[in-house]
């Protein structure tokens, strides 16, 4: 990344102007707010991308961190030349980490501290790293909204989320269109997060592990 | 807040449920992780898709004690073993008939270990709750050597080719019938003599 030391002055505009959503930012927020910010917006893109690669949700957690961590001072010291890019930015910051993360003595060390600790590293689920992010209480608060749809919501969910069956199986599955489909999901996804509360299903930034 | 960005997803959304089961190529996850970042669209999707996976999803049944070597990269094998070795109670867990053991509650082995004739034999404390044990060894790194899964209290685990001069870690876990861990040893260590 190359270091680019465009003064603060120059740069605060711009990232109000374009990215007011996330970076209203290092002038008037704190650090913590900026943080919370990023967090917000990339802790479980973070987790997913790390889980992904790593399938250890403890890793994951550390790299969604370190990730954070780097990104607040790459903007703190404006090395981020162009904001519209913030999340490639990011990403490429995550997967820096994690090719290095897959080499280092400190996660080797990792490793054997958590075979130690006897903590719970990711669900039930051995093929399935993602969902081991999501906790159990979220699991069961999802499973209670889930029962108080309607079946057919319901079905629809598990045969595209569970079952994974293409678009194309599903509606032939349900005799209709693929159009009809998509509008179907949207409206039972609709229903799960009003049920759920607050619109958010898998729970926010920092809440998802296991206490 | 909602970033408007052109999403192929929309209308081609089998490859982000794909992506949740894990049936993705790797070149293509990652594609799509690069799109995830920067659309809000399918971040909701992705999110609420996890969450209804997980609620539904069943343990995997019959395969909770095998050893998985990821061909991905040595941090997912050292990562699976810890999954497969920690993880055990946590699997039964998910499903909500099955009682949950709090934890802290497991209960300690007492072991002992020694190497002789090219193997690693070990005896410990039977608990009398235990179905079965698991006996594992793992290199320095975390990295699985041998797992034995036994109704007795003691193993002998053949070492093969490991080197000599080499330090090698070793636990038991003790499971119920129902596969979870009730009881656990230390993470202990022996080093093969030169
Ligand atoms: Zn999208």
């Amino acid at each position: 990344m190359p270091r680019h030391s465009t003064p603060k002055a120059l740069v605060h505009p711009l990232i109000k102007r374009e990215n007011p959503e996330i970076l209203s930012a290092t002038a008037d927020r704190s650090p913590d707010a900026l943080a919370a910010e990023l967090t917000e917006r990339f802790w479980l893109r973070l987790r997913l991308f790390a889980a992904r690669r790593l399938r250890d949700r403890n890793q994951a957690d550390d790299v969604a961190q370190e990730t954070i961590r780097r990104v607040l001072e790459a903007l703190r010291e404006n090395r981020v030349e162009n904001l519209d890019a913030l999340p490639a930015f990011v990403f490429q910051t995550a997967r820096n980490i994690c090719l290095h993360h897959g080499r280092s003595a400190h996660r080797e060390t990792g490793a054997l501290r958590r075979l130690k600790s006897s903590q719970p590293i990711m669900s039930s689920e051995e093929d399935d790293p993602l969902t081991g992010l999501i906790d159990r209480s979220r699991r069961a608060q999802v499973r209670d909204a889930l029962e108080q749809m309607r079946p057919d919501d319901r079905d629809l969910l598990r045969l595209l989320y569970v079952e994974g069956l293409e678009t194309a199986e599903v509606a032939s599955r349900l005799g209709i269109d693929a159009g009809t489909l998509r509008v179907r999901k949207h409206r039972a996804l609709l229903r799960l997060a009003a049920i759920v509360g607050g619109g958010n299903v898998s729970g926010r930034a920092g809440t998802e592990g296991e206490a | 807040m909602t970033e408007v960005i052109d999403c192929p997803y929309v209308e081609n959304d089998d490859l982000l449920r794909q992506y949740l089961a894990g049936t993705v190529a790797d070149s293509d996850a990652e594609e799509f992780e690069r799109h995830l970042f920067a659309c809000d669209r399918c971040r909701e999707e992705v999110e609420q898709g996890l969450a209804v996976r997980a609620a539904l999803q069943r343990p995997a049944h019959g395969s909770l004690l095998r050893w998985r070597f990821p061909s991905v990269t040595f941090a997912a094998a050292a990562a699976a073993v810890i999954l497969v070795a920690i993880g055990l109670w946590q699997m039964r867990s998910a499903e909500p008939t099955v009682p949950q053991p709090v934890r802290g509650s497991e209960r300690g082995i007492t072991a002992s270990a020694r190497l002789a004739n090219g193997a690693f034999t070990t005896i410990w404390q039977p608990n009398p709750s235990a179905r079965q044990y698991v006996v594992q060894l793992f290199t320095a790194d975390g990295t699985p050597l041998q797992s034995v899964h036994t109704s007795e209290n003691k193993a002998t685990v053949p070492l093969g080719s490991i080197p000599r001069g080499k330090t090698i870690y070793w636990k038991i876990q003790a499971l119920d019938e129902n596969g979870t861990v009730i009881g656990s040893s230390e993470l202990q260590r022996i080093t093969i003599s030169r």
